[in-house]
């Protein structure tokens, strides 16, 4: 009790340091938790941006031209729908969101548009949010790109024939500039009907999800895993999609990680010269407790109970403004997102964990001046 | 008994070397009530905190019940400051964030005692006049309250030794009487004192001198006033 009492009492006789050091305590976990869920809102935001830009693999048998595949010629290769299935369930391919597709030239009005029937195709391993980025086409329904709808002459909502078949218009596109404005979207088994190729695909699309890693690295290591599992089939990678996913996240990471990393020296150099001073300060107390056989460990542990407690209450703070800010200030700028910017409970034992961390790190050498004291030489001088 | 055996200590200073404590032999038995004392640099305080267990001689022995304090680990010797010994210095030393009870309390707790604070204490509160002062933190008390409370606190709890380097050396006749009976009281109810000191209230008081010059023993009376010879 007597050790308690000194600490807190301690830290009342010197109130302008403690708050100073709980200041510097919350402003670090303040702007960790802020760096923190930006991170996490962040990606989540920019994965749903990307998806709109569409899918970065291509994946064909290997006697498939893909130039058939981009043109939707009737050269195209099909084959069993089974394999992206397949495909799906090896976590070890750095490919996710599979979509299982059977595309086919239209004449619609003396234009073209492409029938594209698609199936996603889930690995077990997808969140359920992120399982949206591949949306499935209602059954009796079509999905339209702007420029098959104009050329169908169809609004959201009507009934549009193709193929000599019904469907409902469940959605138009915005624009794109790509062959994808051409699109009819069609459930997978209902364009198997129409072409008479039940349980048959020309493509598959899928992300190569890069994880941090370089481009050119994940694309060599699922070039090697694919030739391994799955010999007969080729990818190909539209690299800009995946590069500009990874470079802009990298981007913001980075930015993020250079402004914590500042914000870190400055609670240490914070901790440390707070920690001089009182270690300097306190050399006649130490030196008295010394003599009173109170050890160096009992001294050291008064001094890192006290930066303990201060870190504890610092997080606890510093959480709570970190994740109003989160929310108050990253909501209106994520426009794109699946769920709501919150607070994340499940992060406040590791962030008050990293909190204590640096405090007790960054007491480390007031801790190597207090044990060097010499106590004879504080008690007799003059 | 606490027991000097031919203890020897050198510090370097500037490339010289200063012979604080040349081969002192001396013994402090319970009920002793010892005056250190020489010019400045003679090595008093040397010897004081030798025998507290907080400076290591360079040679010779520490005994403490025929133990040497120095072939101890740092943890026993702790204990040895813990519970034996109780130390006054010239500049009190008091916790300047707690109170004077707190201040008191520390050593007593640190002794091992848990209940009783009051009762055992009472009495020497009492007999040092600082009965009530124990709700004020030492900035609140004059010189003399402080030094009073700092000798409280070395006897919090009953050590066996208490070790007084100039105890009164800041303070009036008054209080310097007070701190003089005090541990003049303690030898008498059977502790080993030691004070080391330049007072001539001291020195012109009947009891066991020790002289020191340059880190020997020159001259040593006992009890009786009569010379011991000197301990080299």
């Amino acid at each position: 009790m007597m050790f308690l009492r000194m600490v807190v009492q301690q830290a009342r006789h010197r109130w302008a340091v403690t708050l100073l050091l709980c200041l510097a305590m919350t402003a670090l976990v303040s702007l960790y938790v802020y760096l923190d869920n930006s991170r996490r809102f962040t990606n989540r935001s920019m994965q749903l941006i990307m998806k709109n830009m569409g899918h970065n693999l291509l994946i064909l048998p290997k006697e498939a031209d893909p130039v058939s595949t981009y043109l939707c010629t009737d050269t195209q290769v099909v084959f069993p729908e089974s394999f992206c299935d397949r495909m799906s369930a090896r976590l070890e391919l750095a490919a996710r969101y599979y979509a299982a597709v059977l595309q086919w030239r239209v004449p619609v009005g003396g234009s073209l548009v492409i029938a594209t029937g698609i199936r996603p195709v889930h690995r077990r391993d997808e969140t359920a949010e992120k399982s949206h980025l591949v949306p499935a086409v209602p059954v009796g329904c079509v999905r339209l790109g702007s420029a098959a709808a104009r050329l169908l002459g169809a609004q959201a909502g009507e009934d549009v024939r193709v193929c000599e078949r019904a469907f409902r218009v469940a959605a138009i596109a915005e624009p794109l500039g790509t062959l994808d404005d051409y699109r009819v979207y069609m459930p997978l088994s209902e364009a198997q009907a129409l072409l008479g190729e039940t349980g048959k695909i020309n493509a598959i699309l899928a992300f190569l999800c890069l994880h941090g890693k370089s481009l050119h690295d994940v694309t060599a290591y699922q070039q090697a895993a694919m030739n391994r599992l799955f010999p007969g089939f080729k990818v190909i990678s539209r690299s800009r999609i995946a590069q500009g996913r990874y470079m802009a996240r990298r981007t913001t990471q980075v930015y993020l990680m250079y402004l914590f990393g500042i914000v870190l020296v400055i609670t240490v150099v914070i901790i440390v010269v707070t920690g001089l001073q009182e270690v300097s300060e306190r050399r006649q107390e130490v030196g008295m407790l010394l003599a009173m056989g109170a050890g160096y460990t009992y001294i050291v542990g008064m001094y890192v109970l006290k930066l303990l407690v201060l870190a504890l209450i610092g997080s606890g703070v510093g959480f709570a403004v970190g994740s109003v800010l989160s929310r108050e200030l990253l909501s209106p700028v994520l426009q794109v997102q699946t769920s709501a910017v919150r607070i994340l409970w499940s992060r406040l034992p590791p962030t008050a964990l990293m909190a204590c961390a640096v405090a007790v790190a960054a007491a480390f050498l007031p801790i190597m001046v207090l044990v060097r004291m010499d106590p004879k030489a504080i008690l007799t001088e003059e | 008994m606490l027991e000097l055996r031919d203890v020897v200590k050198r510090y370097s200073r500037g490339g010289k070397t200063i012979v604080a404590a040349d081969g002192v032999s001396f013994a402090v038995r319970p009920g002793d009530f010892l005056i250190v004392h020489g010019p400045s640099g003679s090595g008093k305080s040397t010897l004081l905190m030798m025998l507290g267990g907080m400076l290591p001689p360079d040679g010779g022995e520490v005994l403490f019940a025929n133990e040497d304090i120095y072939g101890w680990s740092p943890a026993r010797r702790n204990a040895y400051r813990r519970s034996t010994v109780g130390f006054v210095f010239q500049r009190f030393f008091l916790v300047p964030y707690l109170s004077v009870r707190d201040n008191i309390r520390l050593q007593f707790m640190l002794r091992g005692k848990r209940g009783g604070f009051d009762d055992v204490t009472g009495e020497l509160v009492d007999r040092l006049g600082i009965g009530a002062r124990l709700d004020h933190r030492p900035a609140e008390l004059s010189v003399g309250e402080q030094q009073r409370v700092a000798l409280a606190r070395a006897l919090a709890g009953g050590p066996a030794v208490v070790l007084a380097d100039e105890p009164t050396g800041n303070l009036d006749e008054p209080n310097a009487r007070i701190i003089t009976e005090c541990l003049r009281e303690e030898a008498r109810r059977g502790r080993s004192v030691v004070v080391v000191t330049h007072d001539r209230a001291f020195l012109e008081e009947k009891g066991d001198r020790l002289e020191l010059r340059e880190g020997q023993v020159v001259r040593e009376e006992r009890g009786n006033g009569d010379p011991a010879g000197s301990g080299t």
